[in-house]
């Protein structure tokens, strides 16, 4: 190869390659307390004292049975590459999520928790 | 003093060289960076759903099992007295091509083509409950193990 293709091809590399990178995170409502759950007791605690303890919930649905208060946080994390022609990128959206079930007199009879939310992570965009 | 002169003559018959080959190019580069692009983005939302075991069971199992097991559901809906539960992820993989030609600009006017294809595959599993909360119906699909590109039949 001679040095005028040498050249020829950094010069190309040199352009194309040129670009930046960038990551961002993002949060969505407040992030839950795990410790509160000690305080409730099923077939006792009322949605009052849910609320008070929790705040407001994201979503309110009304079940068969009752009604259920979803209490949400995601943390939600991207990276991204922009070459001068191309761009990739990766978004990893993780919930923490806790739903309390009331009976019809707004009584917790069950409730489910999930804490992913850290699991949220940087990914490879490519 | 000759010497020195063609030395730097040299220098500069190089770097002119390099500029020669290069301007055009970068310049090229610089255009085309403006009006081509083409994007790649991969969208990940939720934690993996797996399939259900044997500790599922219709009729015995209890909306308490179910929580305790799995734990909070992406979504509950209510179905015509009927509780639904939804565990989801959700992988989406979008590829878009644009083309414009930034230089007309300057004239007010602006000509852009813009292509893209995206899909997004669902891991879903949805557990039926009755008023009495106990599993009705399980539903589970394994969407994210699709391809991105759709095999086609011959």
């Amino acid at each position: 190869m001679n040095s005028k293709s040498g050249k020829l091809i950094v010069l190309l590399i040199l352009t194309f390659v040129s670009g930046c990178f960038g990551f961002g995170k993002n949060q969505d409502y407040q992030p839950l307390d795990a410790g509160k759950l000690e305080k409730l007791v099923k077939g006792q605690t009322t949605a009052t004292e849910v609320g008070a303890l929790f705040g407001a919930p994201s979503q309110v649905v009304k079940m068969s049975n009752g009604n259920a208060y979803i209490y949400t946080h995601s943390v939600a994390k991207g990276t991204a590459v922009w070459l001068l022609l191309v761009s990739f990128g990766n978004y990893d959206k993780q919930y923490d999520q806790i739903i309390f079930f009331f009976d019809n007199n707004d009584i917790m009879t069950h409730y489910g928790a999930s804490f992913d939310a850290r699991d949220s992570s940087y990914g490879n965009p490519f | 003093m000759e010497t020195r002169f063609n030395f730097f003559l040299k220098i500069w018959r190089a770097i002119f060289k390099v500029l020669v080959i290069s301007m055009p190019i970068l310049i090229a580069g610089r255009l085309l960076g403006g009006c081509v692009t083409y994007q790649v983005v991969r969208n990940l939302e939720g934690t993996d759903v797996v399939a259900p075991g044997d500790e599922f069971q219709v009729g015995t199992t209890t909306l308490e099992d179910t929580l305790a097991l799995l734990g909070a559901p992406t979504t509950v809906v209510e179905l015509e007295g009927q509780d639904l539960l939804l565990y989801q992820q959700i992988v989406m993989r979008q590829k878009r091509l644009s083309v414009g030609l930034p230089l007309l600009n300057a004239l007010g006017t602006n000509i852009s083509f813009s292509g893209s294809r995206g899909r997004a595959n669902y891991d879903t599993l949805a557990l039926f409950f009755t008023p009495d909360r106990i599993l009705r119906q399980v539903v589970f699909e394994k969407g994210t193990s699709q391809p991105y590109k759709k095999p086609t039949s011959k």
